[in-house]
């Protein structure tokens, strides 16, 4: 594989801003940063930095004002509507900080709507989504509901809902903010590991610094600019985001 | 002061839901409308006809007689609660329209200008002594025949031909409907011209004045009973009288009263069908409401709002979809009055009445919808003054979980598609609000299809006694012939077999009850009429002093079947056991062996008509007017048809209330989808983020809406039929028989408009998914 075909993230030149009372108020200001496959990167920052809106952006949710984004080689600005779901489903897994299991369907179900949503053959959903499930060490429980499960469980449901069809990217905005910090720390290790097992691209955004600890890399957004690119230390890390 | 800022709060936040208000308003706007428009179009319809009796002097009672010189008659002015006396001869015959057929006629002729059932005239001139051949035709034969003034037209009675000119086009208070047949009780526009003649026109060929009516105006405040018998006393023996026909048996006015009553019956039903259907949503809404605001109740509660403040300012919402149902109710009210009104008035011939909206049912109307909105609204209420701030401040957890019934998952998993899951599942969560659906749904079809198969099941009780009747054509002579000359008649082409008959009007008495009734004397081993008998037998061959009741008289006069009757025909009274009771359209008819009748009339070997059975080779029904004496010729196809034509205009006023009931069901379907789909929202959110197309989420929700659809659909069926057949038992209490008749038709004709209409309450919320975007849902965190 060449070294281009392993980037899965491709940012130029990212800005975006908000209009605030007449005034543009930027909170993304030319952003660059590339990502491999298998690779994961924590992006901490302060709260208003602008951490959700790129998330936004990469997931094609929110458009860039300027700028490029290229996933696995795709200019997402070029995509329309029909395009950016299209996109969203075959190569992106989201991981929530609040999970966003639907209530009424089981877990293996819920895991069965990342597949579904991806388009692939109902048969094998199941079959794939229980293999997930048992990996993240919920085999007894995937056909439980949600509400018949922990948090740190209804997360790992999440996460394999996320990794099911076996995205080129993951996005997981804040998905330890909800639970303890002992079963954060298991469930960041679960992402993790499943991410790179599928050699799948991993953002993390959160306050968490000690998830940057595990992850390949850390990027700092301090007002709207990505300061730095590399790992971080915890302990400023912490300061980072205090 | 604190208040002030509670009830600004709850003033906004019932604006925000002003969508589900509006359709609760409406919904309770289209009960007060049908009830308050229909009541107030039949009190109009009846309103009317009164004013058209008093402004015509109509006849109280009349008094047909074998013909007479009017110098043999008593003077009735001088009875006791007599008013005015108006003399004249009624002779039937037939007019050669201009399209060439024969159109059943009836000439009256007065002196001049009738004073009782005085003339409107619409056109034209009244009647002139002075000019005998020209004359008023009744403005249905103008209407339907295309008569105007100066035409001319040849009037027929028996041999005498009479060459006329129209003068004058009138309303007459005695022909406000057109019979096909009074003797067969049905009305058919057109099926009659009426001609009104001075007697200078018939008089020359004559003779003398012959008098065979006599149309009598009672005093107001006097007993018409003591009247009546008071003239019947001073006629005497001088003059026969065949018939004593109050205002109240006349046609067009007994008809008016029956029919008009069937639908007093059906109206209640409708609106109490409308009023459940309105309280259901109104008490779910506030439910809904207070259960969305319970953390914000709880929040007032903390602060220290007293609970009687919070209950009052959570009542705001009742306040708006008052506001809303009393002005859109009112509006559809005057739709629902010219609608039913105009629509009935047109069906039936009637002229155009005077339609208004009435007091009382605008009264009643208010204070019914002011009750069913206090009720529904105190109902739910009730629920903040048992709330403790612990428990509000908790907020509302409906949604959020238990949904792992078995029943449900064992469901959801019928298919491999997460979409059909999560529909289903969606279905199980919300099962309160998804049986609520279906029952809206359920009610306000099923209300629909109820009026349809009622209807279907009115036309065909009538066309099925018809069908089931063995005859095809039936002859009434212009007077009573004997029964050799019906020779002409059985040797006339096609006439397979002849049923002669002898009908008379008669009085049946048991002990001290005395019933008027109209008699069929026939062969008692002939089918041609097969009655639909309540109790004992049909007439037998060899009955004789036997007779069968119509149910109305029978129960009148308290007789049951193997009772003696005493059977009173001009003042001569005779013996018969009664054999059978049976159900007819038209009140006080009865049956008997057509020997006993012709006895019971002194007509031995005399008949007044026959029935026929026709076969190919009969030619126009014109050619049998060419026979002598014949008078009315009446076709059973015809008959049937004109009624069937008549009630597919009726069928106009229940389209209208279809229309309203849809519109219930729809409005009920997009309001509890909307708050189903938007408490959802997070949830679309998601499944719209990780990739699902936006089809796919407006299918998901159009499998909810389908499946409450289907369900409310298919109990609709159900209930509907069941509705039906209590409205058919009332109507059958009320008029005659009525077998509820339930065909695919009916049933399309509701079901399909609903089941296309269904799905697209679907549009709106997942137009509101789309509109929220993914953005802000996404990071909520109240799922469920």
């Amino acid at each position: 594989m060449s070294k281009q075909e392993q980037v899965v993230v491709a940012v130029a030149g990212l800005s975006k801003a908000y209009s605030q009372g007449g005034t543009s108020v930027p909170v993304l200001t030319d952003l660059k940063m590339s990502i491999l496959r298998g690779e994961s990167v924590a992006i901490l920052g302060v709260s208003g930095t602008g951490k959700s809106t790129l998330l936004n952006i990469l997931s094609g949710i929110d458009p860039a004002d300027t700028g490029q984004v290229s996933i696995e080689g795709q200019d997402i600005a070029k995509l329309d509507v029909a395009g950016l779901a299209r996109y969203r489903r075959e190569k992106v897994g989201f991981v929530f900080q609040f999970y966003n299991l639907i209530p009424t369907l089981t877990a293996v179900e819920n895991v069965m709507t990342g597949w579904e949503a991806a388009g692939k053959p109902a048969k094998e959903g199941e079959q794939a989504s229980r293999e997930i499930l048992a990996a993240l060490g919920l085999s007894d429980k995937a056909d439980r509901f949600p509400e018949q499960l922990s948090g740190g469980e209804q997360q790992r449901v999440a996460i394999a809902r996320a990794l099911v069809k076996r995205p080129a990217l993951v996005l997981a905005d804040e998905p330890t903010g909800n639970l303890d910090p002992k079963t954060a720390a298991s469930t960041t290790k679960l992402l993790l590991d499943q991410a790179k097992q599928f050699a799948s691209a991993l953002i993390i955004v959160t306050h968490n610094p000690s998830i940057g600890q595990h992850t390949d890399r850390t990027l700092v957004l301090r007002n709207g600019r990505l300061e730095e690119d590399h790992p971080v230390p915890i302990a400023a890390a912490r300061e980072i985001v205090a | 002061m604190m208040a002030r800022q509670l009830f600004a709060a709850m003033r906004r936040a019932a604006w925000k839901m002003k969508g589900r208000l509006f359709a609760a308003g409406l919904i309770m706007g289209s009960a007060l409308a049908m009830f308050v428009g229909v009541y107030s179009a039949i009190d109009s319809l009846f309103d009317s006809r009164t004013g058209w009796y008093q402004e015509l002097n109509v006849a109280d009672l009349e008094l047909r007689i074998v013909p007479e010189d009017t110098i043999n008659i008593p003077n009735l002015e001088g009875v006791d609660g007599v008013a005015s006396v108006e003399r004249r001869l009624v002779l039937p015959g037939n007019i050669d329209t201009k399209t060439g057929t024969k159109l059943y006629a009836v000439m009256m002729a007065t002196e001049s200008a009738p004073a009782v059932n005085k003339l409107r005239i619409e056109e034209g001139q009244n009647v002139d002594p002075a000019r005998p051949s020209e004359v008023v035709i009744e403005r249905s034969m103008a209407a339907h025949h295309g008569y105007k003034i100066g035409d001319k037209f040849r009037l027929n009675i028996g041999k005498d031909h009479y060459d006329l000119s129209v003068r004058g086009i009138a309303m007459s208070p005695e022909f406000l409907i057109d019979s096909a047949n009074p003797n067969f009780f049905l009305p058919s526009k057109g099926s009659l011209g009426v001609v009104f003649v001075p007697y200078s026109l018939v008089q020359p060929r004559l003779g003398y004045q012959l008098v065979n009516s006599l149309l009598i105006d009672i005093k107001e405040g006097a007993d018409h009973r003591a009247v009546e018998q008071a003239s019947l006393n001073a006629l005497g023996k001088k003059v026969t009288v065949d018939e004593s026909l109050p205002l109240q048996r006349q046609f067009g006015h007994l008809y008016l009263e029956l029919d008009l009553g069937a639908f007093k019956i059906f109206v209640p039903a409708i609106v109490l069908i409308f009023v459940i259907t309105a309280l259901v949503i109104t008490v779910f809404l506030m439910y809904q409401w207070i259960n969305e605001k319970k953390a914000e109740i709880g929040v007032m509660m903390s602060i220290g709002y007293r609970t009687r403040d919070i209950v009052i300012s959570f009542a705001m919402p009742a306040l708006l979809i008052a506001a809303i149902s009393i002005i859109s109710g009112t509006l559809l009210s005057f739709v629902m009055l010219y609608g039913f009104g105009t629509d009935y008035a047109h069906a039936l011939g009637l002229p155009k009445p005077n339609l208004s909206l009435r007091i009382w049912p605008v009264i009643e109307g208010y204070l019914g919808l002011l009750a069913i909105l206090t009720l529904a609204t105190v109902i739910p209420l009730l629920s903040i003054l048992r709330m403790t701030p612990r428990e509000a401040l908790r907020g509302n957890t409906q949604d959020s979980g238990k949904v792992a019934s078995r029943f449900g998952a064992r469901l959801g998993r019928q298919s491999q598609s997460v979409a059909w899951r999560y529909a289903v599942r969606n279905l199980q969560r919300g099962k309160g609000l998804a049986f609520m659906s279906i029952v809206a749904v359920a009610l306000s079809l099923g209300a629909a299809l109820s009026y349809f198969v009622s209807l279907t099941s009115f036309e065909q009780s009538i066309v099925k006694r018809f069908a089931a009747d063995d005859w095809d054509v039936a002859v009434d002579f212009l007077a009573p012939v004997w029964t050799d000359e019906l020779a002409k008649l059985k040797a006339t082409d096609g006439v397979s077999r002849t049923d002669p008959y002898l009908r008379g009007a008669i009085k049946v008495q048991k002990d001290a009850r005395v019933e008027p009734s109209f008699l069929l004397g026939i062969d008692p081993a002939s089918s041609v009429r097969e009655l639909r008998l309540i109790s004992g037998r049909a007439l037998q061959p060899n009955d004789r002093h036997s007779i069968v009741l119509e149910r109305k008289t029978a129960f009148t006069l308290g007789v049951a079947v193997g009772d003696e009757v005493s059977i009173d025909v001009r003042d001569k009274v005779w013996k018969a056991k009664v054999v059978g009771v049976f159900s007819g359209v038209l009140p006080g008819e009865s049956y008997a062996p057509l020997l006993d009748a012709q006895a019971w009339f002194d007509m031995t070997d005399q008949v007044t008509g026959a029935f026929l059975k026709t076969d190919a080779a009969f030619g126009p029904l014109d050619s049998l007017y060419l026979l002598d004496r014949v008078g009315r010729v009446t076709s059973k196809a015809h008959l049937v048809n004109e009624f069937v034509e008549h009630l597919k205009e009726i069928a106009g006023i229940v389209y209208l209330a279809f229309a309203f009931s849809l519109v219930v069901a729809v409005l009920f379907l997009f309001s509890t989808t909307a708050y189903g789909v938007l408490r959802r929202l997070a949830e679309y959110s998601t499944l719209r983020t990780i990739g699902f197309a936006d089809r796919t989420v407006l299918k998901m929700i159009m499998m909810e809406v389908a499946t409450i659809g289907a369900v409310g659909t298919l109990v609709a069926v159900g209930t509907g039929i069941a509705i039906s057949h209590g409205l058919n038992a009332v109507l059958s209490q009320a008029w005659f028989q009525v077998d509820t008749t339930v065909t695919a038709k009916d049933l399309l004709v509701v079901l399909l408009p609903a089941l296309i209409f269904f799905p697209l309450t679907a549009i709106p919320p997942f137009r509101a998914i789309v509109r929220a975007g993914m953005v802000p849902t996404l990071r909520r965190r109240a799922f469920g």
